[in-house]
């Protein structure tokens, strides 16, 4: 896995935007969002200056019961594929149980047995995709009870029973951090941090005592602590900021971006 | 002999002709003389330097109201308050706002509908209180003709009044087998000039709009345009030419033409009311790009 460098996500909101950035090295795309057949004008305008896209998944649903819905696996193949993407990535999570949609990520019950399933979907998932699939860590409002492994552990044998690269977002860590109390460096000391495919950066909001991680606001400076800290102790080969709603000026955005070179130049 | 009201066929001809010349010239004149204005609107007309109207009012004799809405998005764009997209879209940036009324109730209808395609934005506000009551300012200040391009309509009545009076002679010679072929062709043309001038609207600007917007265009060189621009345009030239020429000939050729992708779409559906009648002045060399030098009709083919 070559050097990616400092990423934004591309929306089609901000398409003329994104592609007017100065020092974009690579962007992510929502694969759902885009079919294979006709690539957004933007997204292809990209390709041809030679930046990276790379597909990002929400729907495979990767950490439920059932099995990975074929349909969806294909798409993402497909648009993967279509974009010359050098790996493709999802959440390490569930969005469907029993036929309901519950339209957000929800968290694995850390168990052996959730582990089990959640390995057998990924090498399915892997199986078809023909490029490296990187699973982000997701940010929980819950824990299950009875959970048998720390996050650390989890994603690490995850990695170790099916060769994941780990799309680690620094966000979640830190949300988690102020709504569940796992310490973010706790975390970091447990991962395979060789493991990481690129870094996730996004901003949001503290409401009624609790953290949401909107993608709508700037972000914090207690993120990009953790991207100090993560980059303190491993060099990501890419970083990327998340910016999905409530989109600031050009300005704005540019400064969030320096802020992450900020940290990795600091951190070199 | 006895003559159908004392007048023999050839003499009615005659005086017909001479009738509708001077019906004519009084359909002619009352246009031109709602374009011109009361005395008192040329005076306050004529004391008005290019330089002394907003840029928005500018926008608004040279393309009408929309014009105005398309000068007030290319100057939010020009200014991070709105965001353009690909899709012919725009949002307004996060924190944005206006003090300017034509700005605000631009923010306004994007951020009712969150996402706003620019020919249905274009279209309401156009529409809009805002723009209006800048229209009518202009006809207060004697730029633009306003109600009285109604009024000039009436100036066909003459012509109106001939062509009954023909109308019964020639009702009159038909029954009596008198030929009637002569009368039965100037009546055909008579018919034909008035409806042409009763559904031919007067031109919305005035004379004195035309001189302004001539100098502001400064057409003999393209130079002159930027000149104009800049001196009307606080925020850069950009969003003068686009007052003067549209979205469409926005130096910015890769936004115009995200821009244009539906606004093009919708104003086809939509057409007739650009308030840029068959002006005098849509001078020639209609050059695409930062020139700006066609007038009406938002610059078809340009930006692509």
């Amino acid at each position: 896995m070559g050097e990616l460098g400092v990423g934004i996500g591309w929306r089609s909101e901000i398409d003329l935007t994104v592609e007017r950035m100065p020092g974009i090295d690579f962007v992510e795309v929502v694969a759902e969002n885009i079919h294979h057949d006709s690539l957004p004008e933007s997204l292809r305008v990209l390709l041809d200056r030679g930046v990276p896209v790379l597909p990002h998944a929400v729907s495979l649903s990767l950490g439920g019961a059932d099995p990975v819905d074929g349909a969806r696996l294909d798409h993402l193949a497909a648009v993967t594929d279509a974009l010359g993407a050098p790996m493709a990535s999802d959440h390490v999570c569930f969005v469907r149980a029993g036929g309901l949609d519950s339209g957000h990520l929800m968290p694995v019950p850390r168990t052996r047995d959730a582990l089990d399933v959640l390995t057998a979907n990924v090498k399915t998932a892997q199986a078809a995709l023909g490029v490296p699939l990187a699973l982000e860590n997701i940010a929980a409002l819950l824990r299950w009870p009875d959970e048998e492994l720390t996050e650390a552990q989890f994603l690490s044998e995850l990695v170790e029973r099916t060769g994941c690269m780990l799309l680690v977002d620094v966000a979640n860590m830190w949300a988690n951090g102020r709504n569940l109390g796992q310490d973010p460096a706790d975390l970091l000391d447990g991962l395979p941090l060789d493991r990481i495919a690129y870094v996730h950066v996004a901003g949001g909001v503290e409401r009624d005592g609790v953290y949401h991680d909107t993608h709508a606001h700037p972000v914090p400076p207690g993120v990009l602590d953790v991207l100090r800290e993560l980059c303190s102790r491993v060099r990501p080969p890419g970083v990327l900021l998340e910016r999905d709603d409530l989109y600031p000026t050009d300005a704005a955005l540019l400064a969030e971006l320096d802020a992450i070179r900020g940290v990795l130049a600091a951190t070199a | 002999m006895n003559e159908p009201w004392g007048i023999a066929g050839p003499d009615f001809l005659r005086i017909y002709v001479v009738a509708f010349a001077f019906a004519l010239l009084f359909a002619l004149a009352v246009r031109i003389m709602v374009r011109a204005g009361s005395a008192d609107s040329r005076a306050a007309s004529g004391a008005i330097g290019p330089g002394q109207l907003s840029l928005d009012e500018l926008a608004y004799l040279a393309g009408g109201p929309r014009r105005v809405v398309e000068t007030a998005v290319a100057r939010l764009i020009d200014r991070e308050k709105v965001r353009p997209s690909r899709k012919g879209t725009v949002r307004v940036v996060e924190g944005s706002t206006a003090t300017d009324p034509i700005d605000q109730a631009v923010l306004a209808d994007i951020q009712r509908n969150r996402e706003r395609s620019i020919g249905l934005l274009v279209d309401k506000v156009g529409r809009g209180d805002v723009v209006r009551k800048l229209g009518e300012s202009l006809a207060r200040k004697g730029l633009l003709v306003g109600e009285d391009a109604a009024r000039a309509r009436w100036g066909v009545l003459p012509l109106t009044v001939l062509f009954v009076v023909g109308g019964a002679r020639w009702t009159n010679g038909l029954a009596e087998g008198r030929p009637i072929g002569w009368l039965t062709l100037a009546l055909v043309v008579t018919a034909v000039v008035t409806v042409l001038l009763y559904r031919k609207s007067v031109p919305d600007r005035t004379y004195a709009a035309e001189r302004l917007l001539t100098e502001a265009r400064g057409t003999r060189s393209a130079r002159q345009v930027n000149d104009a621009a800049v001196l009307y345009g606080g925020a850069a030239g950009v969003v003068g030419v686009v007052a003067l020429s549209g979205l469409a000939a926005h130096p910015d050729t890769e936004l115009a033409s995200a821009l244009e992708s539906q606004k093009q779409a919708i104003a086809a559906n939509n057409s007739g009311s650009s308030g840029c009648g068959s002006g005098s002045s849509s001078g020639g060399g209609s050059s695409c790009g930062s020139s700006g030098g066609g007038g009406c009709g938002g610059g078809g083919g340009c930006g692509g």
